[in-house]
């Protein structure tokens, strides 16, 4: 009889509680407002930095004997004209073109010292005057001895003699005559012994006159060979 | 067949023909000549169409027919474009394309004659002539 009282107690029991694991509390989720994991701090953007255009060529204007010296220098958006001697600009990779600068000659020399060492001679002009024919004037046949050292300094050289007449005589026997002083200093200078890459020589006759006269004059500065040593 | 052949070699050779000629060299300089590379010496012939190389610790100098001269320093390269100087039909036409390296340049009878007509090509601009004498160096 015990036994069956308690049975029915728990059968009550249950009919009014419920299952017993229907009352275990769940466990409650952490409110929202409080973060799980410790917030990584983001970095605050840097500014984006400017970018700065390489310079791509410096280009240097250097001193010459001639009145006319100038560069223009054109990039696909900029343009510039540089005339003063010794004045530096930079192209940048963007196509600008820097500000003119001045640049000392010490600071030239350092910069460009191997192609100042490597860059030829000038070319060396040098005019010859005949009394007539192919005889060279007195002051003409002391020159030879400074040009064969002309030709030293330029070996091996490039040789141009252009021979000219006066306009006394006909056309035709002033352009023989001009022909043949040509090729008599040709013949001069190749025994030299020094190494002669190319000579060119041509004669011009009455044309190009050095000193301008009327036609039938004798003029000695006429009578010419001009020489060229490179 | 042959003629033709014969007359066309002729016309490249021609179309080539020796427009400067090498003066002063110091270490070791190169042309890349129609997929040829050639060492270069003093007195050696430059042509249209070469591409000169220095190599570090090298120079060269080099005349052209008109006068103009040219020097390159270590590690440079330079392409001779074109180079037409012929004063009787009045036709100048002279474009380098330099690259790499130093450089100074004083021109000839082109500046007298036809300064216009200089084009010495560098990164990022042309520089053009008026007689005149200037330097270069490439980064």
């Amino acid at each position: 009889m015990k036994s069956f009282l308690l049975a029915l107690y728990i059968f009550f029991a249950f009919l009014i509680f419920g299952p017993i694991k229907n009352k275990i509390p769940k466990p409650t989720p952490p409110p929202l407002e409080v973060p799980l994991i410790k917030e990584i701090k983001k970095p605050k953007p840097s500014p984006i930095p400017k970018t700065i255009a390489r310079e791509k060529a410096s280009i240097i204007l250097g001193k010459n004997d001639s009145k006319k010296n100038a560069i223009i220098i054109v990039t696909k958006v900029s343009e510039i004209s540089v005339d003063v001697p010794l004045t530096m600009v930079k192209l940048k990779e963007d196509g600008k073109i820097s500000n003119p600068t001045k640049i000392s000659p010490e600071n030239l020399k350092t910069r460009f010292s191997k192609v100042m060492n490597a860059i030829p001679l000038k070319a060396y002009h040098v005019n010859l005057f005949f009394n007539q024919g192919t005889q060279l004037k007195e002051d003409s046949q002391y020159i030879m001895g400074d040009i064969i050292l002309e030709m030293k300094k330029r070996e091996p050289c490039i040789l141009e003699i252009k021979g000219y007449s006066d306009t006394f005589g006909n056309y035709e026997d002033n352009q023989r005559i001009s022909e043949n002083r040509a090729l008599y200093i040709k013949e001069l200078l190749q025994v030299s012994n020094i190494t002669i890459s190319s000579i060119n020589t041509a004669g011009l006759g009455e044309s190009s006159l050095f000193i301008s006269t009327e036609d039938e004059v004798k003029e000695e500065k006429n009578r010419r060979v001009e020489i060229t040593i490179r | 067949m042959i003629k033709i052949i014969l007359i066309l070699t002729l016309f490249v050779i021609s179309l080539s023909a020796n427009i400067g000629l090498v003066k002063t060299l110091t270490g070791t300089v190169n042309i890349k000549r129609i997929d040829k590379i050639i060492p270069l010496n003093i007195g050696t012939s430059i042509n249209e169409g070469d591409i000169i190389l220095t190599e570090n610790n090298s120079s060269i100098g080099i005349v052209f027919v008109d006068g103009s001269r040219l020097a390159l320093g270590s590690k440079s390269h330079i392409r001779i474009e074109k180079y037409l100087f012929n004063p009787k039909e009045d036709k100048y036409k002279f474009d380098l394309n330099m690259t790499k390296g130093t450089a100074q340049f004083e021109s000839g009878e082109f500046g007298k004659k036809a300064p216009e007509s200089v084009e010495f090509k560098v990164p990022e601009g042309i520089i053009g002539i008026r007689g005149t004498k200037f330097y270069v160096e490439i980064k």
